[in-house]
């Protein structure tokens, strides 16, 4: 029977689906399907799923999720939506541009040697006039590997600037600061893989559900493949995640810090510690770093009875014993959070409470039992953390104020000693401090938008008036491009080549699957042409393409304690990522990190099953950490607390998913959440104009009356340009990872005259 | 038109009222039930349809997750 082309199509679309369950597939017959199927990676968030991209001709036709992938086939709205609307959008930037008469002068479309060139002679003077501290480097957790770590050679090694710091910053540097000082490295032991072992899911801090959909779906698998699997969320939002948890703890938000504590202390008093894991593997510290004993920290935890946490959080007493002994209890245990922990004034603080429930119990080191911060961008990991592509870092967890491993990379670089500079660079909100007051005086922004993420907008905004802005970017739409005196049109994603690096240490690659849009470039490109014309010896840069850094990067990393030697190019074109360490070709990638016979870096002789390598005494740290209130908590002016997320259909600026009619549909613009006693008491309806007032700014969004928000809480989302919400926010940063406070400040909220 | 297929999982004892609901759709087509809470489902529609309908399939009550497998514009891009 003959069968039409369309039939065939949707025939193969429900064989391929099938497949994600476990089908085999039978294998496709006939003309209909693109000509090759390219192996990448989603350019949206850090779960990092595996897409193949369908290309016919030179045009990117199709996309599936890659059956080989963690995501097992399956990918979210938005990666299965990145074609077409977002590769052929019809604002992709295409050609160079600059402002000729400075930045109220129009962008005027030019050739990319005199848009290198008008860069550098700015970079260049600038730096001849008031040396390599004035002039810094903005990246991002998009940027592919090779990218961020060629811009920190150029900087570092090349400039002698150690001002290179990204937007990481702005959304996981406490996990970074929290696994660092707990564990002695960054990046964590578990993987995706502890979700199919966990029986005990703790979800705290994170909207995995429209944040991290597929994770949910295989964290939603977990829950039906048995009834003993338990899902506690605890979140001032009862957002979609909790959907499907047995308990949902809502807290006054910036308490949880006394919740972590008072489950620790509700552990002790339960017997429900493990005492032989603590003695093995563990060490107390107090705040001040001074050694702490078990007696102390009980003695401390056991301030924070169920009672004293009930009213400090809000969060039934009963409620706090049961969540402890639930994950207590439990065989295996996982923790997972995001920015409601990170992005906080005590986010490091944060970070350290729950690897310290993980440290008591023993709830670590085993197939399900892990704390696991979730990424929120595709490569902050790979690319940025373990690149070292932030202003104290150097690449593979090197310090840049350590001398040893200054010098161990100035070696390796084939520079000078003393080349680079011993003071680490400015991280992101001192570094826009620094443009305000005019010490920093030219910037190069890749693939990031900071006149819309940062917080405080109106005090930084004023940065990117002033100083030189040169900037990568591949969409018109995006507002820094207000204030960039150049523009370089960056090749998109699947027209270029390079890692992604994702939440659970997984490097993959994404191969060039279509010709860059236009006259775009390739940034690895753009970097060298334009730190070349800077006056950065080129013999800094003898890389022919992608793949020959990636080689660099490959040996750089060779008995460093982020080995990932074996993962040659080769590998990632044959294989669907692998998790590092991975020291040999032969090495299959590693799930249980720190674990004897799991972890190629614990010697197999090694008396411990667990050795926590990064740390000097081989034990992970028991930290001594209070409870502190936010910086801006609620007060009688201004009685609510503002927080924003995301929602599932935008990710981040909406630079690429607002290019989706259907997902800009969706949500076209922000909104206030408001719990429905708040609206009554306030008098305001569905559809109303509301006005959130705090000390920095008032604006007025649309109100959703919805029971989502615990009262006393609103909610707005940031994708919105036209409404940036960062301008109500204040600019308090973590003392240890100077990670801005992004979810907590207080706000007046009042129905519009 | 776009095609594309989709892979929901819905609440467990409810996959066939899902099914009725999801079938009733014009643009959908479904593939039956599969281990006891899986709906293989095409989508055949302009793609700036898409969302809307992924949209649809995620408020269907009794729906949980709604992965997309794969997503094909051959015909929009080179029509026969
Ligand atoms: S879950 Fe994240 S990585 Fe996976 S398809 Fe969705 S946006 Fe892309």
């Amino acid at each position: 029977m003959a069968v039409s082309r369309r039939e065939f199509l949707k025939g193969s679309a429900a064989a391929v689906a099938l497949s994600a369950l476990g089908a085999p597939v039978l294998a496709a017959t006939g003309s209909a399907g693109p000509d090759k199927w390219v192996k990448g990676v989603c350019r949206y968030c850090g779960t990092g799923c595996g897409v193949l991209i369908g290309v016919k001709g030179d045009k990117a036709v199709a996309i599936k999720g890659d059956p080989n992938n963690h995501n097992e086939g399956k990918l979210c709205q938005k990666g299965a939506l990145l074609i077409p609307a977002v590769v052929y959008a019809k604002d992709r930037i295409t050609d160079p541009m600059i402002r000729k008469g400075g930045k109220k002068s129009p962008l005027e479309k030019v050739s990319w040697e005199e848009a290198l060139d008008f860069a550098a002679k700015h970079f260049r003077e600038t730096i001849q006039k008031d040396g390599p501290q004035a002039v810094a480097y903005y990246g991002s957790g998009q940027a592919l590997t090779e990218e961020s770590y060629l811009a920190n050679k150029i900087w570092k090694a090349g400039l002698r600037s150690n001002n290179v710091d990204g937007n990481p910053r702005l959304c996981m540097a406490s996990a970074v600061a929290g696994y660092l000082t707990s564990f002695g490295k960054d990046e964590p032991m578990g993987t995706y893989n502890d979700i199919d072992n966990a029986t005990c899911f703790f979800i705290i801090g994170s909207n995995t559900s429209e944040a991290h959909p597929i994770l949910f779906d295989r964290i939603a698998r977990r829950k039906e493949s048995s009834p003993d699997v338990k899902i506690i969320v605890a979140d001032p939002r009862r957002t979609n995640t909790a959907r499907i948890a047995d308990m949902h703890v809502p807290f006054k938000p910036g308490t949880d810090l006394a919740l972590l504590n008072g489950m620790a202390n509700v552990i002790f008093r339960e017997e429900l510690d493990n005492t032989r894991f603590i003695d093995r593997y563990t060490a107390f510290k107090k705040g001040t770093g001074e050694a702490a004993s078990l007696e102390e920290y009980k003695a401390f935890v056991a301030e924070y009875t169920p009672e004293k946490v009930q009213e400090i959080s809000g969060i039934p007493a009963a409620d706090v014993v049961k969540i402890a002994k639930l994950f207590a209890e439990s065989t295996a245990a996982v923790s997972l959070w995001c920015m409601g922990i990170n992005q906080r004034s005590k986010g490091v603080w944060a970070n350290n409470l729950i690897h310290n429930l993980h440290l008591i119990t023993g709830q670590i080191g085993r197939p399900g039992a892990t704390p696991l911060s979730l990424t929120g961008q595709p490569n902050a990991c790979g690319g940025v953390r373990d690149t070292g592509c932030l202003a104290h870092l150097l690449p593979a967890g090197r310090m840049v104020e350590n001398e040893q491993h200054r010098n161990q990379m100035e070696d390796f670089w084939g520079v000078p000693r003393g080349t680079i500079q011993p003071k680490m660079g400015l991280h992101t909100v001192a570094l826009f401090e620094n443009m305000v007051q005019g010490n920093v005086k030219a910037l190069f922004i890749h693939c990031t938008n900071p006149a819309h993420t940062l917080p405080h907008l109106n005090k930084y905004t004023p940065a990117l008036e002033k100083a030189f802005v040169a900037q990568t970017e591949c969409f018109m739409d995006a507002e820094t491009l207000k204030y960039a005196d150049v523009v370089f049109p960056a090749a998109f994603w699947c027209e270029t080549d390079g890692v992604y690096g994702c939440t659970e240490r997984r490097y993959a690659l994404t191969e060039q699957a279509i010709p860059p849009l236009g006259n775009s470039r390739p940034v690895i490109q753009v970097l060298m042409d334009f730190a070349k014309r800077v006056g950065v010896d080129p013999k800094l840069m003898p890389y022919k393409n992608a793949a020959d850094i990636w080689e660099e990067w490959r040996k750089l990393s060779k008995g460093s304690p982020y080995d990932f030697f074996g993962i040659t190019r080769n590998r990632l074109k044959k294989e669907s990522g692998i998790k590092w360490p991975c020291p040999t070709e032969d090495h299959p990638g590693t799930n249980l990190r720190y674990v004897r016979g799991e972890d190629p870096l614990v010697p197999k002789d090694h008396p411990d099953r667990i050795f926590f390598y990064g740390s000097p005494n081989g034990k992970a740290t028991i930290w001594l950490r209070p409870h502190q209130p936010p910086f801006e908590p609620a007060d009688a002016e201004y009685p609510f607390v503002l927080t924003t997320g995301r929602v599932i259909d935008q990710w981040h600026t909406a630079t690429m998913t607002g290019k989706v009619p259907e997902l800009h549909r969706a949500y076209p613009s922000a909104f206030v959440e408001i719990n429905p006693d708040d609206a009554q008491k306030l008098g305001v309806k569905n559809g109303d104009q509301v006005v959130l007032e705090t000390r920095r700014d008032k604006m007025t969004f649309p109100a959703r009356i919805t029971d989502t928000c615990m009262p006393g809480l609103v909610f707005c989302p940031f994708f919105d340009k036209a409404k940036l919400v960062n301008r109500l926010f204040h600019d308090a940063v973590d003392a240890a990872s100077k990670e801005p406070e992004y979810k907590i400040c207080s706000t007046k909220v009042y129905k519009q005259a | 038109m776009a095609i594309a297929g989709l892979l929901v999982r819905v609440l467990s004892g409810q996959a066939e009222e899902v099914e009725a609901a999801i079938g009733a759709m014009p643009e959908m087509t479904t593939y039956g039930v599969h281990h006891d809470n899986h709906l293989v489902v095409v989508a055949d529609a302009p793609h700036e349809k898409m969302e809307i309908l992924f949209r649809q399939v995620r408020d269907v009550p009794g729906v949980l997750t709604c992965a997309v497998t794969s997503m094909t514009l051959e015909d929009e891009l080179f029509p026969e």
